[in-house]
């Protein structure tokens, strides 16, 4: 670049001169050392380091119920859809849904892979999982022959979205989306089945 | 981790098999016969069974025979659950097999392993109770003995010790009369059954069989005859069907005896409907 580092400005998947932004390499071709055209390689991996800690968090308050246990409230839609034979009993989750406002997103597959994964552990846990006990408190079910899980081919359709919105003291604007696939999965399936069985 | 040292013989005979058993016996080992090795792992590993040999009889040529012979189907013992379903030579068998455990358990159980499993539902004794098919069942003096399923099939499979199943024939006769079959699980296909039914029709008259429902496989004998004298079709009194059933009807975690009985009901309307309706 022919220039002091203080001259350089990182952007837009881009590092380049502060004053002519024309001049410039993307940030994938030196992510892992950068070569030149004659096949020269300068630099090697970058490798960064960072932290983030949410600020001024507490814990509830037992009596008032006043404290800010989280950096935000997460705001999302989920939808479960279902098919009810009303002859046999028996239904299928066909779809389940996930919208969240998530800040900005940075690694969407990763992020997409987390929500599904939210989903699917919510549909399994309402719908199957779960220990059996006989009087004297033995499992009655400790292998998988017992204790069943959704498999992969009974699995519905994973449809996930996101919002946007940065959150503005998070990393970039990311927000927390840890866990929110999971928790709406078992109130949309007791209310599919309600809606079902008052339909037929 | 399987928890205890065992001895593996792999005899190449029914003679030699017999023999291993005999020496086994005279040094005063448990020796257990073998063959897909799923349910002998499993246990095993939960401390449920020990055995101080297993006699493994994949190497005996009769036990591994798998065709027609004299108009009979041969399905030799240990022959592999996959090798029964993909040969379909009995349609019926091959639909029964196609729903027992998943694709790879079944690459390992064998039919035989299956006949004499310790849990209760046996899928694959059902299609054989309703052919009247007839066992080998090899001694252990090293001879071989055959007997009519219906006579060594009561809820459980009773053989004397030392003995074990080489092969089951079955009439060709049977293999493509209409039939009718129908698994319900709690929830996923791969589980163990609530009801499984098959049923047969055989010159106009309907053989049912039930796994799942009761603590043992079993043909509907008494249904049967009452559906053999009837002049008027089933489909639609059912009340009367369910009152011929053995009423042990099993209640335990996978679903109550409440839901079993619904269970039953459907699968015979359904099973009323298909074979009923082809005869009219």
């Amino acid at each position: 670049m022919r220039c002091s580092p203080d001259d350089l400005k990182v952007a837009d998947g881009r590092v380049y001169l502060k004053d002519s932004p024309e001049y410039g390499v993307k940030i994938k071709d030196l992510a892992t050392g950068y070569k030149y055209p004659n096949g020269n390689s300068v630099g090697g991996l970058i490798i960064g380091k960072g932290s983030h800690i949410v600020r001024h968090l507490t814990p509830l308050d037992p009596r008032t119920g006043f404290g800010k246990p989280g950096p935000q409230w997460g705001l999302g839609v989920q939808v479960v859809e279902i098919e009810y034979c009303p002859v046999n009993l028996t239904y299928r989750v066909l779809k389940a849904i996930t919208v969240l406002d998530g800040g900005k997103i940075i690694n969407p597959q990763l992020a997409i892979g987390q929500m599904r994964g939210g989903m699917y552990l919510g549909l399994s846990w309402a719908s199957r999982e779960s220990f059996t006990f006989d009087k004297k408190g033995k499992v009655l079910n400790p292998n998988f022959r017992g204790y069943d899980v959704i498999r992969a081919s009974e699995a519905p359709e994973y449809i996930v979205d996101f919002v946007q919105s940065p959150l503005i003291d998070g990393p970039y604007g990311a927000r927390g989306i840890g866990e929110y696939g999971v928790i709406g999965m078992a109130g949309l399936l007791q209310i599919a089945f309600r809606l079902q069985v008052k339909l037929t | 981790m399987i928890s205890f040292d065992f001895e593996y013989a792999s005899p190449q005979s029914i003679k030699e098999a017999s023999e291993t058993f005999q020496q086994f016996k005279r040094e005063n080992k448990k020796a257990i016969y073998y063959a897909g090795g799923t349910e002998f792992i499993s246990r095993a590993r939960a401390g449920e069974i020990k055995a101080d040999a297993i006699i493994d009889l994949k190497q005996v040529k009769e036990c591994q025979q798998i065709g027609f012979a004299n108009n009979q189907l041969v399905v030799g013992a240990t022959r592999t659950l996959t090798d029964v379903e993909e040969g379909n030579f009995y349609p019926l068998l091959s639909d029964v097999i196609q729903h027992i455990a998943h694709r790879t358990a079944r690459n390992k159980i064998t039919i035989g392993g299956n006949l004499m499993s310790h849990l209760a539902y046996r899928e694959a004794a059902l299609p054989f109770l309703l052919a009247d098919s007839t066992l080998e069942i090899a001694t252990m003096d090293g001879n071989v003995r055959q007997v009519s399923i219906h006579d060594i099939f009561k809820q459980d499979l009773h053989l004397s010790e030392g003995e074990f199943i080489v092969q089951i024939m079955t009439d060709e006769k049977f293999l493509n009369m209409p039939h009718f079959h129908s698994k319900k699980t709690k929830q996923s296909k791969l589980n163990y059954p609530i009801v499984t039914l098959a049923a047969l029709r055989v010159d106009e008259k309907i053989r049912v069989a039930l796994s799942g429902a009761y603590p043992y496989p079993t043909r509907l004998l008494k249904l049967e005859k009452l559906m053999a004298a009837a002049s008027k079709k089933f489909d639609g009194n059912i009340e009367r069907v369910m009152k011929k059933l053995p009423t042990s009807i099993i209640d335990d975690m996978y679903a109550s005896l409440e839901y079993r009985k619904f269970l039953l009901e459907r699968s015979m309307i359904d099973m009323f409907q298909k074979l009923e309706r082809m005869s009219s």
